[in-house]
């Protein structure tokens, strides 16, 4: 029956086609859902290290914003702004800080840091502070003095420590961004930048109102 | 009925009702009056019997032929002395008549397969130009997507200063659009957790919400009826990153303010009163996790750090505060 055959043969090749056409399909889809995974920041790399130390770095923003929020004389007009000021810091920075933490678990990566601080940065040793702090943190000591500060000293010790908290995140900031041209990073790095700077800015400006020095 | 896709159902009922099968050529070579169901029978019985001296070519061919003139041509062939059954067999089809050598030629493609094959793959294209068009639509921007809405005035595009952000200013503040869309604003912003504010707010606190990516909602009370405003409240109220206010000397009955888009409408049902809210809302922020809570509930339209009972000098030192 050699028409039978004939068309075995068509089915065959339709069959293979089809299956050929399945196989693409399939390999496609993998390759899709794999390219993340493949091109995804490593361990050691500048994005994980500046989404782990970034991190870490906004969590004493957020403590010292909450201590502010609830210390500061909110009855002032610039005591007022701070207040409000301190609630926008806390709420964003700890929303980054969320994003971040996000990153690193699509990257399959530990939230904590396993490498020293600042390693993510080509010389980050001598961005720390002398005593190994990233930079612009405040130390034990002055947060203490924050957490003990009531009205227009703790408006003005907030003013001090937050405006040395933003140098030294926007010094990280900037290393970030000239490690790095991840899209989701940059974009953060970039929205960080306006808004720590703005805030800088506003900052100085307040304390010039308080009657208070940088330090 | 029809045994074969495409072409079979174009044939004359008579091939239909006979043909319960592949091998209704076998059928119709026998049929010399086929339109009545004894016929049709005796045609059957007739089909059967000749359908196992057919060589399995034969049949195989008729079950292939899907077009009618295919099939016309393969029973031709296969019937030279039944002339009588042409006629009635074939009657909606020209030429049935003409009694002719049954030769076999060449059978032509075998449409079924092909047509499977062609609405897989059509079914296929779709799927995966569906799955591009909706990686390409995610893939565009607030401004992409508010552009295609009538109407809107995108202040992104055209005034990229206006836009920049992050400009804090204290006091009275002018802009050139009324209501502004952008540009310096007070240090605090207006509370934009789905506020409905009964009475004019000012419009330097506004802005500072339109920055955290609210959209502010503004009506003219003297344009749009108590009903009006109800329709509109619904759209707004307890919508966190939304908020609204009247507004007695807006040029239109309402306008909705993203950060850097505007549109102006005079129908409390425009349809694009919700198009805009739904592709600008928290989406428009220039500030990404900037919130909407804690902000300033009163209304007024000074900006309220004027409202304070500070010395003048401090006034004037927060009023240069600038970014």
């Amino acid at each position: 029956m050699p028409s039978f055959g004939f068309l075995d043969n068509r089915r065959a090749r339709l069959f293979g086609a089809a299956l050929v056409a399945v196989l693409l399909l399939v390999a496609a889809y993998a390759a899709g859902y794999a390219t993340p995974h493949i091109t995804a920041p490593g361990d050691d790399s500048p994005e994980a290290g500046f989404a782990r130390d970034m991190t870490y770095h906004h969590s004493q923003a957020v403590r010292m914003s909450f201590l502010e929020y609830d210390r500061g004389d909110a009855t002032s007009t610039t005591g007022a702004t701070l207040h409000r000021m301190a609630y926008d810091m806390a709420t964003s920075q700890q929303y980054q800080s969320g994003v971040m933490e996000t990153w690193l678990a699509d990257w399959g990566l530990e939230a904590l840091s396993t490498h020293g601080t600042m390693s993510w940065v080509p010389g980050g040793k001598s961005m720390l502070q002398s005593d190994g702090r990233m930079p612009g943190l405040a130390s034990d000591d002055e947060m203490k003095r924050l957490e003990t500060a009531n009205g227009k000293d703790a408006d003005i010790l907030f003013c001090q420590l937050m405006i040395r908290h933003h140098l030294g995140g926007l010094h990280m900031i900037r290393a970030i961004l000239d490690l790095t041209d991840r899209a989701e990073v940059v974009e953060m790095a970039e929205n960080m930048q306006r808004s720590q700077q703005g805030e800088v800015d506003q900052l100085r400006l307040l304390l010039k109102d308080l009657g208070g020095d940088p330090v | 009925m029809s045994t074969q896709s495409g072409g079979g159902s174009r044939r004359p009922s008579a091939t239909k009702a006979v043909a319960g099968g592949k091998p209704n050529l076998a059928k119709d070579t026998d049929t010399s009056e086929s339109e009545t169901p004894a016929k049709k029978t005796a045609a059957s019985k007739k089909a059967t019997a000749s359908k196992k001296a057919a060589p399995a070519s034969k049949s195989t061919t008729a079950g292939k032929s899907t077009t009618a003139s295919k099939s016309a041509a393969a029973a031709k062939r296969t019937t030279p002395a039944k002339k009588g059954a042409r006629p009635a067999t074939k009657s909606g089809l020209t030429g049935g008549r003409k009694p002719i050598t049954p030769v076999r030629v060449s059978q032509g493609r075998n449409w079924g397969p092909v047509v499977l094959f062609a609405v897989t793959i059509l079914v296929a294209v779709g799927i995966i130009g569906f799955a591009g068009y909706k990686v390409w639509d995610s893939g565009l921007t607030v401004s992409d997507r508010v552009g295609r809405i009538d109407g809107v005035s995108n202040f992104r595009k055209t005034d990229k200063a206006l836009v920049k952000g992050q400009q804090h200013k204290a006091g009275p503040l002018t802009y050139a659009q009324n209501p502004p869309v952008a540009g310096p604003h007070n240090p605090d912003w207006m509370n934009c957790m789905g506020d409905v504010y009964d009475a004019p707010i000012a419009k330097e606190h506004a802005v500072h919400a339109l920055e955290h990516g609210a959209v502010w909602l503004v009506y003219n009370p003297s344009k749009v009826d108590a009903a009006g405003v109800e329709k509109l409240k619904a759209k707004i109220s307890g919508k966190e990153y939304s908020f609204m206010s009247p507004m007695p000397d807006l040029d239109s009955a309402v306008s909705l303010q993203a950060w850097g888009f505007q549109l102006k409408v005079n129908d409390v049902n425009d349809k694009r009163i919700d198009e805009f809210i739904k592709v600008t809302r928290k989406n428009a922020t220039v500030e990404a996790g900037a919130v909407c809570s804690g902000g300033i509930t009163e209304t007024g339209t000074t900006p309220r750090d004027l409202q304070s009972d500070q010395p003048a000098g401090q006034q004037g030192g927060n009023g240069t505060t600038g970014g």
